[in-house]
């Protein structure tokens, strides 16, 4: 059984969630991000422990989709193309429901910002019960350069204060949560 | 270009406001607050003991400013971010415009911050010949109409939906679909263009963490984090109170923020930053800059007026007040505006601008009990009533606040119906004025001013204990 308050959160939040277990959780992201890609490369957070240690970065290479990865040359001037980005969640909370990345080698900030799709993998037991516990944690550890909490696709109240999705950051946001 | 508003007609507050009621397309776009009325209200019923928690870290964080203060900024230099003092907002200005000047940036992404705003930093930098966008969409909406934001969280809730299609069409050069949707991304594939082009990110602060030297960024949009990992240079702007004791008090200061302003638990983004890109990153900015701003915060300190301090800008107090809901932001004339607004632009103006702003206000104490950090905002409008009285540079005196209205006519009546004898011999005095006098001249009796706006009603012929005893 997956975090339900947290899924049903993130579901709210207007965000598609899938649950796998462990082991199917490879090919179901290589397959998915297949669905999702439409045109131009798929950006990839390589250096993520969580799709390192699933084996996703491997399923992802042996897919024959168009990569982008952090270590190639025109990173830069491709990720502005990039129609998905795919990423792992080093932590989430029950309630409020959010997820968090951490910024590293092999784990840039863009690929969660710049495509139009953010695929996110989050596993199980990277959950915690609430926010003040996830400060917590990760203030009790070396902190990387930034820290990026996400509750689902970019919105915005500007128009009539009613909520509008899609403005600068991803118009949608797939987690598939592994437990 | 943030600052660069539309002067509202009117002299003053009164003369402003009267033109806010008066406009009916104003008054639609306003009762578009009511989505967002309440949200104060929720958070009390559902979480009172975060408001005393909050109010607890935000008054702990004041009882040691300069300590916190000292902490972040020997954290932050660790981290190899440069740290800035900035005494006025003119120091502010110069402090951005030096660091603009020595990269050679030409295009400015800027992400919404109260403090920006304060300083008229965008105004600053378009001066110097450098482009400046506004990436929050409300703001951006305003900055195209060549407007001032008119509410702290949602900029342009003085325009309609049609208005907001028009501004953004001229921009467009077409006729854009009248949807919500349809806008929303137009104005995304345009700020994109602006964001991938831009070499210097401006932003603001929440909350800077003094234990971690971590900065906290709130937004939804997303426009926070592109401004803080795009552009090469990331610039910081945050007022002297923005420090916080411990990260670890952002797990109910955070969503107090985010539930207070738009009634989300927690706002969709919410970016954590320490320091700059390191060496073995892709992205983020090389250079990370903080502007550490007083313009008079300090003055306020030890003061009646300190807990103004503990504000953490989230708009609750717009949203409940009967007065705000009703003229919009540009009647205050002022970066700031509502409750919050009627007592800080006189104190971070030494007195210069908005002496009238404390009196818009019906004093019904709505904002009292929507603020979430507790800060008694209705008894500050009358203090500030008081204190502006006399002309020039009034700023607190720093002593502690008095309980008492301390005009002479009313303390003399707060004497006198402070006992039943002084209560009983003044109303039978009044009852007997009345009985003499006609009703025009009664209206006026001594009271001209405070009469100009109210009806000084006639007492009754007989008082109720009087009927009670008598027919009982």
């Amino acid at each position: 059984m997956g975090p339900r308050t947290l899924i049903d959160g993130l579901r709210a939040n207007a965000c598609v969630v899938h649950e796998v277990t462990p082991d199917a959780a490879a090919a179901f992201v290589a397959g998915r991000a297949a669905e999702l890609w439409g045109h131009g490369p798929i950006a990839v957070a390589t250096g993520d422990p969580v799709l390192v240690e699933l084996g996703i970065v491997d399923s992802l290479r042996a897919s024959g989709l168009p990569l982008l990865e952090p270590d190639d040359r025109d990173w830069h001037e491709r990720l502005a193309t990039a129609t998905v980005g795919v990423t792992g969640a080093a932590l989430a909370v029950e309630e409020p429901p959010v997820f968090a990345l951490r910024s590293g080698p092999g784990m840039p900030r863009a690929v969660s910002l710049l495509p139009p799709v953010h695929l996110c993998v989050l596993p199980t037991s990277a959950v915690l019960p609430t926010l003040g516990e996830a400060i917590s944690k990760l203030a009790a550890e070396p902190l990387p350069s930034a820290w990026s909490w996400i509750g689902g696709p970019s919105r915005t109240g500007d128009l009539e204060m009613v909520q509008t999705l899609g403005v600068h950051g991803p118009v949608a946001v797939e987690v598939v949560v592994v437990g | 270009m943030s600052d660069s508003h539309v002067v509202t007609p009117g002299r003053d507050m009164r003369e402003r406001s009267a033109h806010a009621v008066a406009d009916p397309t104003l008054q639609a776009a306003l009762r578009n607050l009511d989505r967002r009325l309440h949200t104060a209200r929720a958070v009390q019923e559902e979480h009172a003991d975060w408001k005393d928690r909050a109010a607890a870290v935000r008054r702990e964080a004041l009882a040691d400013l300069e300590g916190l203060l000292g902490h972040l900024e020997a954290r932050l230099r660790s981290l190899g971010v440069e740290v800035h003092h900035a005494p006025t907002a003119a120091d502010a200005r110069a402090i951005v415009l030096d660091i603009a000047r020595r990269h050679g940036a030409t295009r400015v992404a800027k992400s919404k911050s109260m403090a920006t705003e304060e300083i008229a930093l965008g105004a600053a930098l378009e001066a110097d010949g450098r482009a400046v966008v506004e990436t929050d969409l409300g703001e951006y909406i305003v900055q195209l109409a060549g407007e001032r934001p008119s509410h702290m969280i949602t900029p342009a809730i003085h325009k309609t939906l049609a208005q907001i299609r028009d501004v953004l069409s001229a921009e467009a050069g077409e006729e854009l679909a009248l949807t919500r949707e349809d806008l929303t991304a137009w104005a995304r594939a345009r700020l994109r263009n602006e964001f991938l082009a831009a070499d210097l990110g401006v932003t603001g602060v929440n909350f800077a963490a003094a234990d971690t030297g971590t900065l906290v960024l709130v937004t939804n949009e997303g426009n926070g984090r592109l401004c803080t990992t795009l552009p090469s240079v990331h610039v910081a702007v945050m007022g002297i109170e923005k420090v916080i004791p411990r990260l670890s008090d952002l797990g109910v200061l955070l969503p107090l923020l985010t539930r207070s302003a738009t009634g989300q638990q927690l706002s969709n983004y919410v970016t954590m930053i320490t320091g700059p890109r390191r060496r073995d990153e892709r992205d983020g900015p090389d250079e990370l800059h903080v502007v550490i701003l007083d313009n008079h915060r300090r003055s306020l300190m030890g003061t009646k007026y300190e807990d103004m301090l503990a504000c953490i800008r989230c708009g609750a107090c717009l949203n409940v007040c009967p007065v705000y809901r009703h003229v919009s932001g540009h009647a205050y004339d002022s970066v700031y505006s509502g409750p919050m607004g009627k007592v800080l632009t006189p104190l971070l103006s030494a007195g210069a601008e908005g002496r009238d702003l404390p009196h818009g206000s019906t004093l019904c104490g709505a904002c009292n009990d929507a603020c979430p950090v507790q800060i008694p905002l209705a008894d500050m409008l009358v203090e500030l009533r008081a204190d502006l009285r006399a002309p020039g540079p009034v700023l607190p005196v720093r002593r502690p606040a008095r309980g008492r209205p301390r005009g002479m006519g009313l303390a003399a009546w707060s004497r006198a119906w402070s006992t039943p004898a002084g209560y009983r011999a003044t109303t039978a005095l009044a009852r007997a004025a009345s009985r003499v006098l006609p009703g025009r001249r009664w209206a006026r009796l001594g009271l001209p001013r405070w009469t100009r706006s109210r009806d000084l009603p006639l007492p009754a012929p007989e008082t109720f204990r009087a009927r009670w005893a008598r027919e009982r």
